[in-house]
């Protein structure tokens, strides 16, 4: 285990120097801040919790409990609670448990840093907030069996009803399912977290309009990735080939996944002349590639040669072109880049030189 | 309809259910606890196919043909297989430079080597790694930083070193193995202290297979972080098969380390100046000391100035600073200790103990369930990369070593050049070559042309020159002239500004040289208050120049040697007096000759007749003690700094 400077001058210099320019004067809390006592080797938490489970130690009798050992009955506790349905002596407690300082650590592996072992404050206040966010689903869901437009109104900005709302959402009926799709498909723009709303309704009653509208209406964001990975598992190739084709054309945030679930589809379904064009994109050519390198018909293969010896190619498509043959690891695609190798054919020497290092 | 849903659901947990349950699994839920499920309170990460970066953590496949596409498309990114992993899998490193390992002068360039996914947990590092890679190549013709980088060093980045283990986590990336000496039936009570297999894999996989069910060998494989030479063995833990740090049964045992060192040998090693390893989390870079007092100095300035770039883009870095001589078998401790390159490990965030921010998986809002910073979400990752790559890029250019004025050149009004000077490399180093020396006029306007040997400014948005993010430079060059006047040492500032700072081409006396802002283009006025004893002959005026890169690393004064690292501190770098040091400071090599007849005839002087006398002898004792006292301090400000 490393040691820290007892007050080491360049870190206090380091820190200071952040905090004159920045207004920042956080560090954390380092291996000498910590007394020695509450620091356990992962053999001696091993051991505790061993004991702990051949014993009757129980939070009812604290004097009897070490740190240790109640801390990580304290933590089991919480774990359990139903956030659902909290009592309000469960709420006052989680709420005092939110600013608990915790008494036992560990050492982070690679230097000197305490972990706690066990993390009840940020456990208590997770609790809290789903305890919030059921609060509001359940108010959700009133606004919901009311009236579709009051539930439309909400403001999904805030993070507690968009979190709340894809709840409802996960448990409403196919009816009420296409009442909120249909009202939300008819805006012409849609803003992010209703797209995301839409984009899981979607998955619900398996709508291909309500994928189209919110993944072409997303413009960033994680949520898009899921929703683009789960309208791949449930439409059918028919209807997720033209969505497929909209991102790839726009050039989406969300047009590379796009194309490689693309190259999953039959390959007689493929728009050749897009995916061609696609070899001259910087962004793009790559995943083009791929998709055309899965079904390496004899067409693909000699316009694909083409684009190589073609001296108006731009370096873009011929580095591309060449990927599409590396990635279809067939003999054909392997004789075709021996044959480009041996009669130098490939325009640019780097890139002669890294092909001829290619396993083939 | 929503049954397709369900379906797919029980398909996926049909498929991970252990076929032969021997090791108990969890698998990460977003909000469900049981006693197979553990919250994390947020989405749980599943990785995307994508050869571009997304909102999201890519696969192995998607990052390993997105790096070979870049490669083959750029030619100022190679690759090159430096070993295989343990189940033999090609390990490639990528060199990013131009075709030749020299210099603009011929010199062999300085190189730095990244190092990512070392543990196979830790999905932040190949996607700040591949970040890095990709802005090396988007901003290779910026005629900025990026191109000066690829054109004068060589950059080695190995952004995935334990692809046995990465590809393991992904293979199961919501489930994990119990810790050891529980089983499902054993305890009722809260396990998984300290998870092992699948998704928290550490380690690679010498005689592990690649099901997660296999009890025998969940604890297996090699920490490739103690498996280097320098402290090998000294931990608890480091000898024991089973442990999270086994160290492994030989210094460099691993085919993976092994490889680690053939991507040095690309720098080559000797000229390397910085070495990361990319962990996560925690958001600190732990600083390996060793007994090396000017290298130490160096590494934690750059720590400081790697912290400032990324607390101003929103996070908080904080260098962990070791002990003097105290290490573990890290990445970064052997490159400290055997190469002595200023070198760190990088632990990404989640931030961990910081006052005020909640740590690993809490700090999005989880639950804060053991060892969720190593599951950030996707929604973050993006965020992450986009703080930590201007970081890394200055750490590049700082370690690229210090600026030297390449060229002066000055004009009259009629743009006649009367002056003009560049330093010329040669075998021993650089000479002046002064190819035009004429006589400068008291009093008269003249335009002023400076190149440097780097690109010194980067300028925002408007293209006004700002400071590179998060630190504090001064902006604004200093420039004087100064001599000895009858009357005494004279000085007098020269006025400049910001907007002295070229980045519109056009080379000498209206442009940048060969980088944008890699130049300064002023007018000045030749001062005619300078007492002369004669009205005949010249005065000598020399040109003292004196700006900070946008590093903050301050000129090297004496040109004619040329800067280089060497035991880990600079070589040949000279501050105004000439002395060698880590700092640098005014270059004052440039003398220019100005017609007596131009300047103030000093009454005193001319009738005391030919000048010299008492008068003379005291400015001569007072100059001589400013300096003695100005060489005191520079020694007392080094030796502080040391
Ligand atoms: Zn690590």
């Amino acid at each position: 285990m490393k040691k820290v400077l007892q007050v080491s001058c360049c870190t206090l210099m380091i820190a200071y120097a952040v905090m004159g320019s920045n207004g920042v004067n956080a560090r954390p809390l380092l291996l000498n801040d910590i007394d020695p006592s509450r620091i356990f080797s992962e053999s001696q938490i091993s051991l505790e919790i061993v004991n702990i489970e051949n014993s009757k130690l129980s939070l009812q009798k604290p004097t009897q409990l070490n740190d240790f050992q109640y801390e990580y009955l304290l933590h089991h506790k919480i774990k359990h609670i139903n956030a659902a349905d909290l009592s309000s002596s469960e709420h006052a407690e989680l709420k005092a448990l939110s600013s608990y300082q915790s008494k036992t650590y560990r050492v982070h592996e690679e230097g000197p840093l305490p972990i706690k072992i066990f993390d009840i404050a940020s456990l208590a206040k997770s609790k809290l907030f789903q305890y919030e966010v059921g609060q509001q689903e359940k108010y959700l869901y009133e606004q919901l069996t009311n009236n579709v437009n009051a539930f439309l109104n909400q403001d999904f900005n805030n993070p507690l009803t968009f979190l709340a709302a894809q709840k409802v959402i996960s448990n409403v009926s196919d009816q009420q399912a296409k009442a909120i799709g249909d009202s939300m498909i008819t805006k012409s723009v849609l803003d992010k977290n209703q797209a995301v709303l839409l984009g899981q309704l979607g998955s619900i009653i398996v709508q291909p309009a309500y994928f189209k509208k919110a993944l072409t209406s997303l413009t960033d964001g994680a949520e898009g990735h899921k929703i683009l990975e789960n309208m791949n598992l449930m439409l059918e190739a028919t209807d997720s080939i033209v969505i497929f084709e909209e991102l790839i054309q726009d050039k989406s945030y969300l047009a590379s996944q796009a194309l490689l679930y693309y190259s999953k589809l039959p390959s007689y379904m493929h728009n050749s002349n897009m995916l061609f064009n696609l070899l001259s994109d910087e962004k793009l050519g790559s995943s083009a590639a791929f998709v055309i390198s899965q079904n390496l018909s004899a067409n693909n293969l000699a316009q694909t040669l083409n684009i190589i010896s073609n001296n108006q190619s731009s370096r873009v498509q011929v580095a591309n072109a060449l990927m599409t043959l590396k990635s279809a690891q067939s003999i054909t695609a392997n004789n075709a880049i021996k044959d480009l190798l041996q009669n130098n054919k490939i325009p640019y020497v780097d890139m002669a030189k890294e092909v001829s290092q290619w396993a083939l | 309809m929503g049954s397709l849903i369900k379906k797919t659901l029980i398909a996926a947990a049909a498929f991970s259910l252990p076929c032969l349950a021997l090791s108990e699994t969890l698998t990460y839920t977003e909000n469900t606890n049981s006693s197979t499920e553990a919250a994390l309170g947020y989405p749980v990460p599943l990785p995307k196919d994508s050869l571009v970066a997304i909102d999201g953590f890519r696969t192995y496949s998607s990052l390993k043909m997105h790096h070979d596409a870049m490669a083959l498309q750029h030619a100022e990114m190679t690759p090159v297989v430096v070993g295989q992993t343990r189940n033999n899998r090609d390990i490639t490193a990528f060199v990013f430079g131009d075709a030749d390992n020299l210099d603009s002068e011929g010199k062999v360039e300085p190189a730095f080597l990244i190092n990512g996914t070392i543990h196979a947990r830790e999905w932040q590092s190949p996607e700040v790694v591949t970040e890095l890679m990709e802005r090396l190549i988007e901003e290779k013709s910026d005629q900025g930083m990026v191109q000066y980088l690829l054109e004068n060093t060589n950059i080695v980045i190995l952004p995935v070193l334990n692809i046995d283990g990465f590809l393991q986590t992904q293979r199961y990336p919501n489930q994990v193995t119990n810790s050891p000496g529980t089983t499902a039936s054993s305890s009722r009570l809260d396990k998984f202290a300290q998870p092992r297999d699948g998704r928290m894999r550490r380690k690679n996989m010498p005689n592990v297979d690649e099901d997660i069910s296999t009890n025998s060998d969940r604890l297996l494989g090699i920490d490739l972080n103690r498996n280097s030479k320098h402290f090998f063995g000294v931990q608890q833990g480091n000898n024991d098969p089973n442990s999270l740090i086994y160290g492994g049964p030989s210094i460099f045992s691993e085919p993976e380390t092994q490889a680690l060192l053939e991507a040095a040998k690309l720098g080559p090693e000797n000229k390397l100046r910085f070495y990361q390893d990319t962990h996560s989390f925690s958001r600190v870079l732990f600083v390996p000391q060793p007994n090396n007092s000017r290298r130490n100095a160096i590494t934690n300035s750059i720590a400081g100035k790697f912290q400032a770039t990324t607390t101003a883009l929103g996070a908080n870095y904080f260098p962990v600073i070791d002990q003097v001589g105290s290490g573990i078998p890290t990445t970064a401790d052997y490159f400290a200790y055997e190469h002595q390159v200023p070198s760190w490990t990088l632990e990404i965030e989640p931030p961990q103990g910081f006052q005020g921010e909640p740590d690993g998986g809490a700090f999005y809002g989880g639950t804060g369930l053991s060892h969720s910073g190593f599951i950030a979400p996707d929604s973050a990752i993006a965020r992450i990369r986009d703080q930590l790559a201007p970081a890394q890029m200055l750490m590049f250019y700082h370690q690229a070593g210090p600026a030297h004025v390449k060229s002066v050149r000055i004009a009259d009004s009629s743009d006649n050049t009367v002056y003009a000077a560049d330093w010329q490399t040669n075998s021993n180093g650089r000479s002046l070559n002064i190819t035009v020396d004429n006589v400068l006029q008291g009093g008269q306007q003249y335009k002023l042309w400076i190149s440097f040997s780097k690109p010194m400014r980067i300028r925002n948005a408007n293209g006004n020159i700002v400071q590179y993010t998060g630190q504090s430079v001064s902006l604004t060059p200093a420039i004087a002239l100064s001599g000895q006047s009858a009357s005494g040492t004279f000085n007098r500032s020269i006025t400049t500004a910001n907007s002295n700072w070229q980045n519109q081409s056009g080379g000498e006396l209206s442009g940048y040289d060969t980088y944008k802002d890699d130049a300064i283009l002023l007018n000045f006025t030749v001062p005619s208050n300078i007492n002369v004893s004669s009205s005949t002959g010249n005065t000598n005026f020399n040109l003292n120049i004196n700006v900070q890169d946008l590093a903050g690393l301050s000129l090297d004064a004496n040109p004619s040697t040329v800067v280089d690292w060497t035991n880990g501190a600079w070589s040949n770098y000279e501050n105004a007096s000439n002395q060698l040091g880590d700092v640098g400071g005014t270059d004052a090599s440039y003398s220019l000759k100005v017609s007596n007849a131009t300047l103030t005839l000093n009454a005193t002087n001319s009738a005391s007749g030919g000048g010299g006398g008492v008068f003379s002898v005291l400015i001569l004792i007072l100059m001589l003690f400013l300096c003695v006292q100005k060489l005191v301090i520079n020694n007392v400000c080094i030796k502080r700094k040391i």
